[in-house]
């Protein structure tokens, strides 16, 4: 019997002896010894399922690490974090950051009531609105429970909050001896119009699919129809008319308000207030709007308590 | 003291004190669920932990096994970022990678103590920084448009001081 042979049947033992478990085995003539060289690279596995990095060593985090991080941020950072990238604007818009944020500054010890809130906005009240209202909502609510933005309240908002916003409306009511002006201004561009303010005076053939549309479109809630807008509320002795450029619908908002100056009186006992407005696109002043030996102003914007009992 | 032993992705055994592995909710229903507990040669694989992240956690784990358990009310209470303890602080002196895959880690083994830590830590990484500045910290990319900034800014503008 050759060697060949020899080893053919020893294979075929070792098969049957191991129960066809080595199924591999090597004559004496196929084996090669060589020094196998330990990789120095330390394992770590997760990374490269975690941050995937391209050629520039930019590093694309993963959801799930933002998603943790996101529910550790404070309200004050909010800003900050959904301006890093795309993933944290993303998240900053969900349902499941707002709902967070609210559980951790604004529920109370009474099966989440908390007696700072006002009634819409309490749990249950919030519950079942669409995203955008809940988000709101929430914000309204940090700006009573939590201490860094009430503080901010407290300390009032200056006049800068309001430049370059555009004008919508503006109305007086009086009040005892007083007269309240009210200016109502947003930050969205004049001809980016909201859902609720779109034009409908498209020709529609087919009633019924019109029918199926307006069911569809009707949700629980809107959103904030208020949100971006601030109130400039201002307090005088006496009554100053609106001028005329600025009497339009909400549609036709076209004039910014490009400065403010409050100015001490010549007696130094009252301050005039004064507002440039501009028509939009036009750097120069083309309405000049002067309060004098005003009483107060406040600026009140949508998230501010205040701000309800002012708006129309 | 019974002990278990974890392996970890790159199939490294920990021996480990059953009490400490416990701490990990993920770990402790394995043993539960699969009658593990009396069995001192069974293995728990974790197969989305390697062994240098394993570590870490396990000497946080061991350092932290008499804590108390964390309530619910304790979970929907305000969460506040400054208040780690100097051992947790010096424990995470570690470079970004490790830093967030004890994130991950924290998650997958349902440690709610380690990966609220490494959260805050991250948190109070970004707190003060610009976007910008956080950015180049974490070495993202700005993925934004001029406009679509311009919209996410203007959306949260409520966090603006002024």
């Amino acid at each position: 019997m050759s060697f060949d042979a020899d080893c053919d049947e020893f294979i075929q033992n070792k098969l049957f002896r191991t129960r066809e478990k080595c199924a591999i085995y090597a004559r004496q003539s196929d084996v090669c010894v060589a020094v196998k060289c330990k990789s120095t690279f330390r394992p770590t596995a997760p990374t490269l399922a975690m941050a995937q990095s391209n050629n520039n060593n930019v590093v694309n985090m993963r959801h799930d690490i933002w998603f943790h991080i996101s529910m550790h941020i404070d309200p004050e950072d909010v800003q900050t974090f959904a301006l890093i990238c795309k993933q944290t604007a993303g998240l900053v818009a969900s349902r499941a950051f707002w709902r967070n944020l609210y559980r951790r500054y604004c529920s109370g010890a009474t099966s989440g009531w908390n007696l700072d809130l006002p009634a819409r906005l309490q749990p249950e009240q919030i519950r079942n609105c669409d995203t955008r209202a809940h988000r709101s909502l929430v914000i309204e609510a940090l700006f009573r429970c939590h201490r860094p933005l009430k503080v901010r309240l407290e300390l009032a908002y200056n006049l800068d909050w309001l430049v370059q916003r555009t004008f919508v409306s503006c109305w007086q009511k009086q009040y005892q001896c007083l007269w309240i002006m009210c200016y109502k201004f947003w930050n969205r561009l004049p001809h980016v119009q909201s859902e609720s303010e779109m034009d409908t005076s498209e020709v529609a053939n087919d009633w019924e699919s019109l029918a199926e549309d307006f069911v569809e479109q009707l949700p629980p809630t809107l959103g904030n129809p208020n949100e971006g807008v601030v109130l400039l509320i201002v307090l005088c002795r006496h009554f100053v008319p609106t001028p005329n450029q600025l009497s339009y619908s909400h549609q036709q908002a076209r004039y910014r308000l490009r400065a403010t100056r409050e100015l001490l009186c010549t007696d130094m006992r009252a301050k005039n207030l004064e507002l440039d407005f501009a028509e939009d696109g036009c750097q120069n002043v083309s309405v000049t709007v002067k309060y004098s030996r005003i009483e107060k102003y406040k600026v009140l914007p949508w998230w501010h308590p205040d701000f309800h009992s002012f708006v129309k | 003291m019974p002990s278990i032993k974890l392996q970890s992705s790159d199939e490294e055994i920990f021996d480990t004190d059953i009490q400490i592995a416990k701490c990990s909710g993920t770990i402790k229903t394995m043993l539960e669920d699969c009658g593990m507990e009396d069995d001192e040669n069974a293995i728990v694989p974790l197969p989305n932990v390697n062994s240098t992240i394993l570590r870490k956690v396990l000497t946080w784990a061991h350092y932290h096994k008499d804590d108390p358990q964390p309530t619910e009310d304790d979970e929907s209470k305000e969460k506040r970022t400054d208040d780690i303890i100097s051992w947790d602080a010096d424990f995470l002196k570690v470079d970004q990678g490790t830093l967030f895959e004890l994130i991950l880690a924290a998650n997958y083994l349902d440690i709610k103590g380690l990966l609220e830590l490494t959260c805050k830590t991250v948190a109070n990484m970004i707190k003060g920084k610009t976007p910008e500045e956080i950015r180049k910290t974490f070495n993202i990319k700005k993925d934004f448009t001029p406009a679509e900034e311009e919209q996410v800014r203007k959306e949260n503008e409520w966090c603006e001081e002024k």
